[in-house]
């Protein structure tokens, strides 16, 4: 498998935008128009040196997506339980993220689409009588098909992977199976956005 | 200003722009540009080379006219002279000023004659932008991290130094515009933690808090704007009463210290007539360092207290423009102890002739003395401005520069007069040519080419022929039970040599929706003795920089900066090529040789709330390139930042 380098998610940047061209702009009238809303229940299902020393638990992701005048914009966030093998302190990982990213239809139900996201990812470790805190920057690329229920509501599968920019690096991938639920953007929050 | 008004007489242009070959910040690009602090603008300036220890002050060295150990380019806010200048630093980002608030900057990196000095070490003016009319509240706030934390392996063997928060900074500002009149009070904070960890571990052993820098600068800023009369008050000043340190080269370590710098200036314009007119610049500065409590007992024990006044006569005729002006300026010590001298006073007296010879050719010619007790320096530029064809413009400078030790006032100055820094921690000093006047000579050429609306091409080449040019030896050693340096003398010794550089750049502009800016410098040492090119071996050779600013989206705005800078040797450190084993400071010091690095910077903006909020994410050194730009410096690796920008109260939005 490709090793995750921060320059490969950078590559993939340049790779997305230079596949801005072949995608039409939305009207103006679209922009930030719909709003997407997902929850999902992830899984860590790579092992590798870090999983040596943690055993992840079950996550719980949610996002925000709303069209952009390329693409979509995306704003999200994971909590991941962690149990510390041996002695190793038990934490919780809280990564909030901003993406941007493009979406291809597949039929008249379905979609998938690829993402580049970037954050910070937040650790609580229980530790002694009291909490250590770290953070670091994570980057990651996502992949997601959605499948449309009804209207408004449809089920989605993403897989993600994500590397935090420690000294030593640690990477993970991610599986999710959730929800999503569209709507029209509030008028207060398009005003914001624009 | 006289070089102004020649212009219009002559094209109806700013001749200034036309005839000082100077680079121009614009304020497009400043709000472009991943800039998180006044030192990273200085990574914009084409010419300059940069090198900092910690991250937060930086020395430069300005096209070949000084190198990192003389730190004596000039800051002008507005026209105003601020000197932050102490102990062998500028700290610009002690200046009064965020970079939100800045409509442009010049910087020289030539001697000339301008708003009244002589900038033979190169100048960096920055001029703010006007309030807006009626009532502005705005702010931004920055924070930023350095990744390469230990995260998770802080629990296992695989654990590292924490390298903490990159630092955060911020400002708001509240300005007032009407008919006539405007003020602008504006506070700065900035706070940065060292991040490196031979520093973080030094600076731990000197005091046992945390290891960084805090300090906040108040600024009140009122001018007043009337048809025959304008003035300027600028009133600030920077306190750092517990966080802030001085990387001090000869005991190359950070030195804490209790800091409190200012200034006040009045500056002002009386038109005498529709060609003549009346300035006058009075202003007074303090560079305050006293001693913070550490275990070293480590004291800078400096009070550099400078005043001056200044009056200047300019007046314009049709094909010629006059200059006249004269400086007295004052400068003291003030230390808990007593020096054999604790003030001296420079006069300087400064005239300039402006003509235009025939049509696309023009000239400027000025004159500077410096007199300081018995000394007399004299300065003088002769500079030219030739259209040579419809689209291509040669402009040239040629200058003489001497300079008296006490015009620097800095710490060696001030050395020979009593200040004990070095010996009171043990280092043997000894200055092998004391009082002497150092001499440069320069030459610079500088062609230009209108390539289209949107496309300019320059190149240009100069020459520096410096004589009796100051050097500091010092051989450091390394201590290896804390990693920490120590050389037992200092020697100042004079070096002759020349420097010679070249540079070729391409600017592109489409409209207002991107621009594009290529530029690769040269400079090296091309005669000289064997100290004097050592010396400037410090100083990376050659460089190569591609900038672009694009706004493909209403209200997204993409920046991205490449560059490339070659190798530098400082001989100065060859003896710690060892790695230091002391803990967890092993390997932490690299060769005396730093490798040359190619640097990635990128940063979005996006406008919300109708352009009355601004986010921004910069990542630098988004490669993580091995970057250092020290032998015992901070490594610059990758870091994020994210900044977000808000205009609270006003009549019109920006655009």
């Amino acid at each position: 498998m490709l090793k995750l380098d921060h320059r490969i998610i950078i590559l993939y940047l340049i790779a997305l935008l230079l596949s801005v061209p072949s995608i039409l702009p939305a009207e103006n009238a679209t922009v930030f128009h719909t709003l997407n809303l997902a929850g999902d229940i992830q899984f860590n299902l790579n092992r590798n040196e870090f999983h040596n020393y943690w055993r992840p638990g079950k996550g719980l992701g949610a996002e925000i997506e709303t069209t952009y005048y390329v693409g979509h914009l995306i704003a999200g966030s994971q909590i991941i339980s962690y149990l510390g093998r041996s002695d190793y302190p038990a934490f919780k990982g809280l990564f909030v993220y901003a993406g941007w990213g493009l979406a291809k239809p597949l039929g008249r139900n379905s979609r998938v689409s690829s993402a580049i996201l970037l954050g910070n990812e937040l650790m609580l470790f229980e530790f002694g009588p009291g909490e250590v805190r770290e953070s670091e920057l994570q980057m990651g690329l996502s992949v997601k098909a959605t499948t449309s229920l009804n209207g408004r509501l449809a089920a989605h599968v993403t897989y993600r992977r994500l590397l935090l920019l420690t000294h030593r690096r640690i990477v993970r991938d991610f599986v999710g199976l959730g929800l999503d639920y569209t709507m029209k953007t509030p008028q207060w929050l398009q005003n914001l956005l624009r | 200003m006289i070089i102004l008004a020649l212009g219009s007489a002559l094209a109806g242009q700013r001749v200034d722009d036309a005839l000082i070959i100077k680079q121009t910040l614009s304020a497009q690009l400043i709000r472009q540009a991943g800039a998180t602090s006044l030192a990273d603008m200085l990574a914009l300036a084409d010419d300059w080379r940069l090198t900092s220890v910690d991250g937060f002050s930086w020395q430069a060295s300005p096209n070949g006219l000084s190198s990192f150990t003389n730190q004596s380019w000039l800051v002008l806010i507005n026209g105003q002279r601020i000197d932050y200048g102490a102990l062998g630093t500028f700290h610009l980002n002690l200046l009064p000023v965020s970079p939100a608030v800045i409509d442009s900057i010049e910087i020289l990196s030539l001697p000339v004659l301008y708003e009244g000095q002589f900038a033979d070490k190169g100048l960096i003016h920055i001029y703010t932008k006007r309030p807006r009319e009626g009532l502005s509240v705005y702010g931004s706030g920055i924070v930023g991290q350095k990744t390469g934390e230990p995260g998770p392996y802080a629990f296992t063997h695989y654990s590292t130094t924490n390298v903490d928060k990159m630092g955060s900074s911020g400002f708001v500002a509240l300005d007032y515009g009407a008919p006539g009149w405007s003020s602008r009070l504006h506070l700065k904070l900035n706070q940065y933690p060292f991040t490196y960890s031979v520093l973080q571990q030094q600076n731990k052993k000197v005091i046992a808090e945390w290891p960084g820098l805090f300090n906040l600068t108040p600024t009140l800023n009122i001018r007043l704007d009337r048809e025959n009369h304008q003035h300027e008050l600028l009133a600030t000043g920077s306190i750092s009463q517990k966080h802030f340190y001085i990387y001090f080269p000869p005991l190359a370590r950070e030195v804490p210290t209790n800091s409190t710098v200012g200034h006040v200036g009045l500056y002002g314009r009386f038109d005498l007539s529709p060609r003549a007119d009346l300035k006058y610049r009075l202003r007074h500065g303090v560079n305050r360092y006293s001693k913070y409590p550490n275990r070293l007992n480590l004291d800078l024990d400096w009070g550099h207290i400078s005043s001056s006044a200044g009056i200047e006569w300019n007046s314009q005729g049709k094909l010629a423009a006059r200059q006249i002006g004269a400086v007295l300026e004052r400068n003291a010590l003030q230390t808990a102890y007593r020096l054999d001298q604790d003030q001296y006073l420079l006069v300087r007296l400064y005239g300039r002739l402006g003509w235009g010879a025939q049509s696309g050719r023009w000239y400027t010619l000025a004159a500077y003395l410096t007199r300081q007790a018995e000394q007399t320096a004299v300065k003088g530029q002769l500079s030219s401005r030739w259209r040579i064809a419809t689209h291509q413009v040669v402009r040239t400078n040629l200058a003489y520069s001497e300079r008296l030790p006490a015009e620097d006032g800095g710490w060696i100055y001030w050395s020979s007069l009593g200040y004990d820094l070095l010996p009171d921690n043990n280092i043997a000093y000894y200055d092998q040519a004391p009082g002497r006047t150092s001499r440069l000579a320069t030459a610079d050429i500088q062609w230009r080419m209108e390539l289209g609306p949107a496309l300019a091409l320059q190149a240009g080449i100069n020459f520096r022929r410096h004589t009796d040019f100051q050097i500091q030896q010092q051989s450091f050693q390394l201590l290896y039970d804390d990693c920490s340096l120590n050389a037992p003398s200092l020697v100042l010794v004079t070096g002759d040599g020349s420097v010679a550089g070249a540079s070729v750049g391409l600017v592109h502009r489409a409209g207002g929706n991107l621009s594009q800016r290529l530029h690769y410098g040269f400079i090296a040492a091309a005669t000289g003795d064997a100290r004097f090119t050592s010396h400037w071996e410090t100083i990376p050779q050659h460089s190569l920089s591609y900038q672009l600013s694009a706004t493909p989206l209403p209200d997204l705005i993409i920046w991205t900066r490449l560059s490339y800078l070659t190798s530098s040797n400082w001989s100065t450190y060859s003896n710690i090529d060892s790695a230091c084993n002391s803990g967890q400071l092993s390997g932490a010091y690299p060769a005396s040789k730093l490798n040359g690095y190619a640097v990635w910077d990128i940063q979005l903006q996006k406008h919300f709330w109708r352009r009355r909020l601004l986010g921004a994410l910069l990542l630098k050194n988004a490669t993580n390139a091995d970057m250092k730009l020290h032998p015992v410096g901070a490594s610059f690796d990758l870091s994020f930042f994210v900044r977000v920008s808000l205009l609270l109260v006003s009549k019109s939005i920006p655009r």
